[in-house]
């Protein structure tokens, strides 16, 4: 057996068996002390340099962040739509995730769409999902910020989609080992990613003419979607560990709340920045 | 909107009393401890102690139904769609084509919805009993940057005023004329961008007249701020967080060290 597969062998069995949702949490734990780690120690310099002005972000930063992020739970709270089928829960949180990538900027999507959406999960008595959403909200923030304001991205933009779609869905998917119904996991995590990517970029250019969105801002809504959809799925099987059945239900509503927050959030993206010209100077 | 946003009551319990730091690290050890024990009884006391300390903090009854009408709904449905799609074990209590439903499964579901149940409501013990100034204050002692806690709680003190700004636009719209609950989801959806721009550009605005404020009143002019409030760790504390960090590490080390199925 050569270095790799046991490498690999080993991952599976600490990361991937019956002791998986606690090597997750030891993990994340380490990540957590060693960002406290490195937070402290920067605190503790800055206390050094007693009596010297302060080395904060400017009050411009502070303002604009919490705003978005109050907005953003603002929005899911007030939207909210419980849905019947699978008694989870439609909002139109997703809006304000991508009005805030597309129109300011990823650090504000990933940021504030993620606390935000988490904060909405915490008050509407859904805290369970407050880790999971923070994760999946912020990286869709973060992908469709980043991909829907590539400048005159027409070109080389989907073909880099496409890759970046299939490299995340590769990684999303290589490493689950287990069988359903006799079909291999990740086959069906690898598909379900591929599906909820093209379903929502071909529904997106079916619209293109109608809502007149330029092809970079449809690219990262489907990637962010993706993303977010994925996220989760993955969140509440190993995170959570709450069966295959029930990650699966959540799939559709996911999808739906991404196209249908893509499109407003595009639409309002456009709208803001004719109403309040200020925005489009950032 | 009613009940809109704190969940925080007011009372004087031992948990409203205890520092926040120690309320963070509790809840931190006990959702970690949920994920450790792995059979369905530990995972009931649990439960059962988590509800106790809810209980010990007075919770009022309306919140603590609010919040767990979501978490009993989830629990139901992962135990109705655990055995369906884990058809491992045996002896098998029905089979419908590829689907087959067995004894084991089913235990396996309802522990996992469990498991959940702890998860979810473990939360409540800090949100009941802190108040979100208590909270952000106890994050930046922690070592959270003092402007990162400022946007938090920037964030937090505007989200009612954005829930009646959004509650009041509607209302305006709909005079208006605006339709917002007919036709289909997304007719629906779509209606909401007449309410969403104007509460944009609207909080756009206050982010711009609060940068002015914190200006004036000199944010970020000196590094080594003083607080009114200091937090305080009280023997007390001392002793509830020993008691919590032995909650977790002695069943880890039972469970890792010694080998013992719990």
């Amino acid at each position: 057996m050569s270095l790799g597969e046991e490498l690999g062998q080993t991952f599976r069995d600490v990361f991937l068996s019956k002791t998986a949702p606690l090597a997750w949490s030891l993990v994340l734990l380490l990540v957590v002390l060693v960002v406290y780690y490195l937070y402290s120690r920067a605190s503790e310099r800055r206390r050094l340099g007693a009596g010297a002005p302060a080395n904060f972000v400017s009050p411009k930063t502070v303002a604009l962040y919490g705003i978005l992020t109050a907005l953003t739970a603002a929005v899911t709270y007030a939207s909210y739509l419980p849905f019947s089928p699978t008694k989870g829960y439609f909002n139109l949180g997703e809006t304000m995730v991508f009005f805030s990538a597309l129109a300011i900027g990823w650090r504000e999507g990933a940021i504030c769409g993620g606390i935000g959406s988490a904060a909405a999960d915490i008050l509407l008595g859904s805290g369970i999902y407050a880790p999971i959403t923070a994760l999946a909200k912020g990286a869709e923030g973060f992908v469709a910020g980043i991909l829907g304001r590539l400048k005159g991205g027409t070109h080389w933009g989907p073909v880099l989609g496409i890759v970046l779609g299939l490299l995340l869905a590769v990684a999303a998917s290589w490493p689950l080992p287990g069988k359903v119904w006799g079909v291999d996991e990740w086959l069906i995590l690898l598909f379900l990613f591929l599906a909820v990517w093209a379903a929502v970029f071909i529904v997106f250019q079916k619209w293109k003419g109608l809502l007149s969105i330029a092809t970079p801002i449809i690219l990262g809504i489907a990637a962010g979607g993706a993303v977010m959809v994925v996220s989760y799925f993955m969140g509440e099987y190993f995170l959570l560990n709450v069966g295959l059945g029930k990650a699966l239900a959540e799939v559709p509503i996911n999808v739906a709340q991404v196209v249908i927050g893509g499109t407003i959030g595009g639409l309002l993206s456009f709208y803001v920045k004719r109403s309040y010209p200020a925005l489009a100077s950032r | 909107m009613a009940g809109f946003v704190d969940l925080y009551t007011e009372a004087d319990t031992f948990l409203h009393r205890m520092d926040p730091r120690v309320k963070i690290i509790a809840v931190l050890l006990l959702s970690l401890l949920a994920f450790i024990l792995s059979s369905l009884s530990y995972l009931l006391i649990l439960l059962a102690f988590i509800f106790l300390l809810l209980f010990l903090a007075r919770a009022s009854f309306s919140r603590t139904t609010f919040a767990l009408k979501f978490v009993l709904r989830f629990m139901v449905l992962i135990i109705v769609l655990w055995p369906i799609f884990d058809p491992s074990g045996s002896p098998a209590l029905a089979s419908l084509g590829p689907i087959k439903i067995t004894e084991p499964a089913i235990w396996r579901g309802v522990t996992s919805a469990t498991r959940v149940g702890c998860l979810a409501t473990v939360w409540y013990i800090l949100m009941f009993t802190t108040s979100q100034r208590d909270l952000i204050r106890a994050l930046v002692k922690m070592g959270l940057r003092f402007d990162f806690g400022l946007t938090l709680a920037i964030s937090l003190r505007f989200l009612p005023t954005f829930g009646a700004l959004i509650d009041s636009i509607k209302d305006a719209q709909r005079a208006r004329g605006l339709e917002l609950s007919k036709g289909g989801l997304l007719k629906r959806s779509r209606n909401y961008v007449a309410i969403l721009v104007p509460t944009i550009v609207s909080a756009l605005r206050t982010a711009d007249m609060l940068s002015l404020a914190l200006q004036s009143r000199a944010y970020g002019a000196r590094s080594d701020r003083t607080y009114l409030r200091d937090l305080k760790m009280r023997a007390s504390d001392g002793v509830a967080l020993g008691m919590l960090v032995a909650a977790f590490v002695l069943p880890a080390l039972a469970k890792y060290v010694f080998n013992i199925e719990i």
